[in-house]
């Protein structure tokens, strides 16, 4: 709570103000004992020190943070840019990948219907003089599956 | 003594700060999530070899395709893992 006012303060007021703001608090505090010498503004001499004390306590604080706000600022915009230029280095590795994996899977396949066709041409001499017993089915299944027979 | 601690511990309190902007790690293109399927299975009344191999290649074509993606995952992650680190 209490950062979000200061940080609202901060943002209406430039950064100067603060270190006039409290350049003014400093100067009522040293001179507030001053002050008293004239009978007139003698009832507001204690006061004035408070006010003083008050305004150089604030203005030190907040200049502090003006300054530490203006480099969390700065840090806030370089890191945006950083994340901005990773996301698009990393939007492009990911379509280097795919495209790379879409090519290699498109020859896998190419390959294999050549294969493929080649192994139609070749059933004829594999069926002649070849009759499978049905074990012969069972026992690849099961490697398939990857379970014990 | 305390007055001065009080006082320091008041001027300081802006000073904490932390940057709020992250990247999140990237998401996986779709194609490398999907599943490696099952072997194909070779109809048990097949007497024919020639069928039998047929089915042998096309587990053939499967396997080489799960190599890719597993090959495509493993460039995919050590790239995105070099551009994640390069923000810090």
């Amino acid at each position: 709570m209490i950062t979000w006012i200061v940080e609202h303060i901060l943002l209406v007021f430039p950064s100067w103000f603060w270190i006039v703001f409290s350049g003014v608090g400093a100067i009522i505090y040293f001179f507030s004992d001053s002050i008293s010498l004239i009978p007139a503004v003698v009832p507001y001499s204690k006061f004035a020190k408070a006010i003083g004390g008050i305004m150089l306590l604030v203005g030190v604080y907040l200049d502090g943070g003006a300054g530490v706000t203006a480099t969390w600022k700065q840090e806030v915009k370089e890191m945006q840019a950083k994340v901005a230029r990773a996301e698009q280095e990393s939007s492009t590795a990911n379509t280097e990948v795919q495209t790379v994996f879409k090519e290699k899977t498109k020859v896998i396949h190419d390959v294999q219907v050549v294969i493929q066709e080649k192994i139609g041409k070749d059933s004829g001499k594999m069926d002649a003089n070849c009759v499978l017993d049905p074990v012969v089915i069972e026992d690849l299944n099961l490697a398939a599956k990857g379970k014990k027979k | 003594m305390k007055r001065l601690i009080l006082l320091f511990s008041f001027v300081l309190a802006s000073c904490s700060t932390t940057v709020p902007v992250k990247m999140d790690f990237p998401k996986a293109p779709a194609e490398l999530k999907e599943p490696c399927p099952d072997l194909r299975l070779i109809e048990p009344d097949t007497t024919k070899l020639s069928e039998v191999v047929l089915v042998v290649a096309k587990n053939y074509e499967q396997y080489q395709e799960c190599q890719v993606k597993v090959d495509s995952w493993s460039q995919w992650y050590d790239k995105q893992k070099k551009i994640f680190e390069q923000v810090k």
